[in-house]
């Protein structure tokens, strides 16, 4: 080997800090001057069978004509390898970003061009149906962690010119990969000129997982509990998206596609409306937007009412209510702020520890919870019943939870101190910040506020196809979106 | 990046709207004195064509110039706009303190006796002046939710009335106390300040015509008709000379086993004040150059408060600052004299 490899080979190592899955073959290929090449890869990035079958040997086995080095590298990509893959470049930073995601870096002696190979051969999750959104008709097919899958999984309901991936590099010490991907035909350029910026714009050192990116994403000025950033790992819902004008941000070791513009009444659409009758499904969107008001006011109101405003209650329920409140040592706002507490503990206890073991945390917190606080009277039956069906109707939009956790938070103590004041007056800072919102200039409660009468037949209500199919919704059209 | 959005002007018509529902909420008998149902009715037909006059000064700017009176006024005289601007700060103090004192009298006479009226008018102020940094334009969003609400507040608190209507025990004699009449008609002409919001916040505004704001003003003066309607023929004789008949038209509606609405009563005009007071508060935003506009909105904040806390040491002071007949003559000066004077004076930029 001359020294034109072994110096770049070298300078690579050095950058590697001579990490052990940085590996490097050498071969001397079959033409007259016996020229040198070296193999590049990262271990466990490529397939060995691939790398052996499809790159050593064409080139050990094939005689070549060329006579200068760059020429020797025309000839190894036009006439040599069988890959379908193959891209020519010149730095040494594109060889450790080819090498990184599984290429193979082939270098020529003398030569001032490389070739990175696609051989890609990692291990990863297969393609299989995503536990935070499932559904009862429709696809089982969920997004997985490499990106090229993610893509392939889009393409295949997408079959039209119009689908655009585009590449991009975010994190300066992850050199994470994303893919921006929208229908080209469908999105406004000045939605996607501001996510490029906003991409562009980003500093993060590390990409793992896509609520990083989020709030890079998001407008500035829009302090929120709300997100206007959406998240989903199904391919038919973001393929839906993507039909109106909205952009889709694939990132490379996650199933979490962001999707942005998002609004606050997607939260309560899902793929199934879609699929079943339209009376059905309007019953059900009806039925989240009450669950959402009930998990949100339901123990804000119940501390209010029991403390500031009892007369509000039937008889018969004030009496039971009564009964059982005097019975239990603590205020009722504590009481609730309690249980909740405790009811949160326990959820997230359920979620982080082994599976068996979840098993256990139900039967405790039932027990400890549901039997024993109570006959042992340090909390009211009434309350604990208050608190369960709000949690059990946080579940139903369960992509709003956190914010649900939060503002029945809020609600029980401004409840508990002012009353019905207190929860009306903390209704409109929650009503003004969320109008206030906008995702990428689309104001967030866009359809309910501004309002539009048009757009209720897929909001509140779910319209037949034939209905729906007459008017194609563009997210940029909607009213009052922001030109920048 | 300056954001250019334009909302249309129906959404600011619910805003005015529900303002000036404000005003229905507050509605007190003891304020006009020795009342009857014509003369009350008398005010409300007179305060309608005056809310309707007073708003023709901003109309004409607005459809000619297609810019609010006080963007106008910022560009015909740049220079001199600061003393227009104090003026209008000091009438939207006035107008701000005095509605926060009725509130808090209210809350405190009817809804809670116990509750600590400084605490209640610093937290609505606190409230009022976050929403008037996000602008009227989300303002207005937030004002379609207490719209659909103030709907259904009056329904159920009209609606549980009907089977308490009386006839007999009124008088239906036509006589007019012209001292009563005069009081009725300071009271119902006061809700003309929603034509000075109308003035500061109308430059965003899309596809604005004449019908919106005339209809938005018809409207109230329905709905104000329909109140007096329900507290003359519901309430009895002893039940009118009560303070603040809404709030006992609430308590007396009913609807089968279920009654005593006024939960309804008290959320409505607290999301009622908040949206009055909030639009205040953008239109002095409105009026302060957009650098320091959010300073000027904190440090206004901060007057009405004091105001409100000077209001409740001396009598005097609460007894000017809840004065129709001062606000009237307010409303008159901030609606109809200034703008009319920039309008004469600046015809030609008016015509342009």
């Amino acid at each position: 080997m001359n020294n034109s490899n072994m110096i770049k080979i070298n300078a690579l190592k050095k950058m590697f800090a001579n990490s052990a899955d940085f590996t490097v073959r050498n071969i001397e290929l079959c033409d007259k001057a016996n020229t040198s090449a070296a193999i590049l890869t990262i271990e466990g990035m490529c397939s060995k069978d691939v790398v052996a079958l499809s790159v050593i040997n064409p080139l050990l086995l094939y005689n070549y004509k060329s006579k200068t080095p760059d020429a020797l590298i025309d000839e190894i990509r036009l006439s040599v390898l069988s890959s379908s893959e193959i891209v020519e470049f010149n730095t040494l930073q594109e060889a450790i970003t080819f090498s990184t995601s599984g290429f193979v870096v082939l270098m020529i002696d003398g030569a001032k061009k490389m070739l990175a190979i696609g051989a890609q051969g990692f291990s990863f999750r297969s393609v299989s149906e995503p536990e935070s959104e499932v559904i009862q008709r429709g696809s089982r097919e969920g997004f997985t962690e490499p990106l090229r899958i993610n893509m392939t999984l889009i393409r295949r309901r997408i079959k039209s010119p119009d689908l655009v991936f585009e590449t991009a590099t975010v994190g300066y010490g992850s050199n994470t990969q994303l893919m921006l991907c929208y229908l080209q035909n469908c999105i406004s350029k000045q939605i996607l000129d501001e996510v490029r910026k906003r991409l562009q714009k980003c500093n993060l050192k590390m990409l793992l997982a896509s609520g990083y990116l989020t709030e890079y994403l998001e407008d500035a000025d829009n302090h929120s509990l709300f997100s206007g950033v959406g998240i989903s790992e199904r391919p038919d819902t973001v393929c839906g998206k993507l039909s109106e004008g909205r952009i889709a941000v694939l990132i490379d070791g996650t199933p979490a596609v962001i999707l942005i513009p998002h609004l606050f009444v997607e939260e309560f659409q899902s793929i199934d409306d879609y699929s079943n009758r339209p009376f059905y499904a309007t019953f059900i969107r009806v039925l989240k937007y009450i669950s959402f008001l009930i998990a949100v006011f339901l123990p804000g109101l119940y501390t209010a009412f029991s403390q500031f405003h009892p007369e509000y209650f039937p008889t018969g329920l004030l009496v039971k209510t009564a009964e059982s409140l005097a019975q239990t040592p603590l205020a009722v706002t504590l009481e609730v702020i309690l249980i909740t507490f405790i009811y949160e503990v326990m959820r997230e206890a359920g979620l982080r520890i082994p599976k068996p073991l979840g098993h256990a945390v139900s039967i405790v917190g039932a027990l400890v919870i549901g039997e024993s606080a109570v006959s042992a009277g340090i909390i009211s039956s009434s309350t604990l019943m208050v608190v369960a069906t709000a949690a059990i109707c946080s579940y139903v939009t369960s992509a709003l939870y956190p914010q649900i956790m939060i503002m029945r938070f809020v609600f029980v103590i401004s409840g508990g101190i002012f009353g019905l004041w207190g929860i009306v007056l903390t209704t409109c800072i929650f009503l003004i910040n969320m109008c206030s919102k906008t995702s990428l200039g689309v104001p967030y409660m866009s359809s309910l506020a501004p309002f539009s009468f048009r757009r209720m037949r897929d909001v509140i209500f779910r319209a037949d196809w034939k209905s729906l199919s007459k008017h194609t919704i563009k997210v940029q059209k909607f009213p009052e979106t922001e030109e920048k | 990046m300056q954001s250019k959005i334009r909302f249309s002007s129906v959404r600011l018509m619910i805003v005015l709207f529900i303002s000036a529902c404000t005003v229905l909420m507050l509605y007190n008998v003891q304020n006009i004195e020795n009342s009857t149902f014509a003369n009350d009715i008398a005010g409300v037909i007179i305060g309608l064509l005056i809310c309707l006059l007073y708003a023709v000064p901003s109309i004409i700017i607005k459809l000619r110039t297609k810019k609010d009176f006080i963007s106008f006024a910022k560009t015909s005289t740049p220079s001199a706009v600061i003393f227009v601007s104090s003026y209008y700060a000091m009438y939207f103090a006035y107008l701000a303190t005095g509605f926060l004192i009725r509130y808090c009298d209210l809350f405190s006479k009817s809804l809670n006796p116990d509750a600590n009226k400084y605490v209640i008018a610093a937290l609505l102020l606190a409230v009022c002046t976050y929403a008037a940094h996000k602008g009227i334009c989300a303002l207005s969003r937030v004002a379609l939710f207490i719209f659909v609400f103030s709907i259904i507040a009056f329904l159920i608190i009209f609606g549980g009335n009907i089977s308490n209507f009386d006839f007999s025990s009124q008088n239906f004699d036509i006589q007019i106390d012209y001292n009563a009449a005069f009081k009725a008609v300071s009271f119902f002409s006061s809700i003309s300040f929603i034509t000075v919001i109308f003035a500061f916040n109308s430059q965003n505004t899309n596809k604005f015509k004449k019908r919106h704001i005339i209809l938005a003003i018809a409207a109230i003066f329905v709905l104000a008709a329909l109140s007096l309607v329900f507290i003359y023929f519901v309430l009895s004789g002893y039940g009118r000379q009560q303070a603040y008949q809404m709030f006992i038209l609430s308590k007396t509606s009913h609807f089968s086993f279920a009654s005593g609405m006024d939960s309804f009563f008290l959320a409505a005009v607290t999301s009622f004040i908040f949206i009055l007071i909030s639009a205040v508060f953008t239109s002095v935003k409105n009026s302060a150059y957009s650098k320091g506009s959010k300073l000027v909105l904190n440090v206004f904040a901060v007057i009405v408060f004091i105001l409100f806390v000077c209001a409740q040491r001396f009598n005097v002071i609460e007894d000017i600052l809840t004065d129709y007949n001062i606000l009237n003559v307010l409303n008159f000066v901030s609606a109809v004299l200034i703008p009319t004077c920039y309008m004469i004076i600046f015809r030609r930029r008016l015509s342009d």
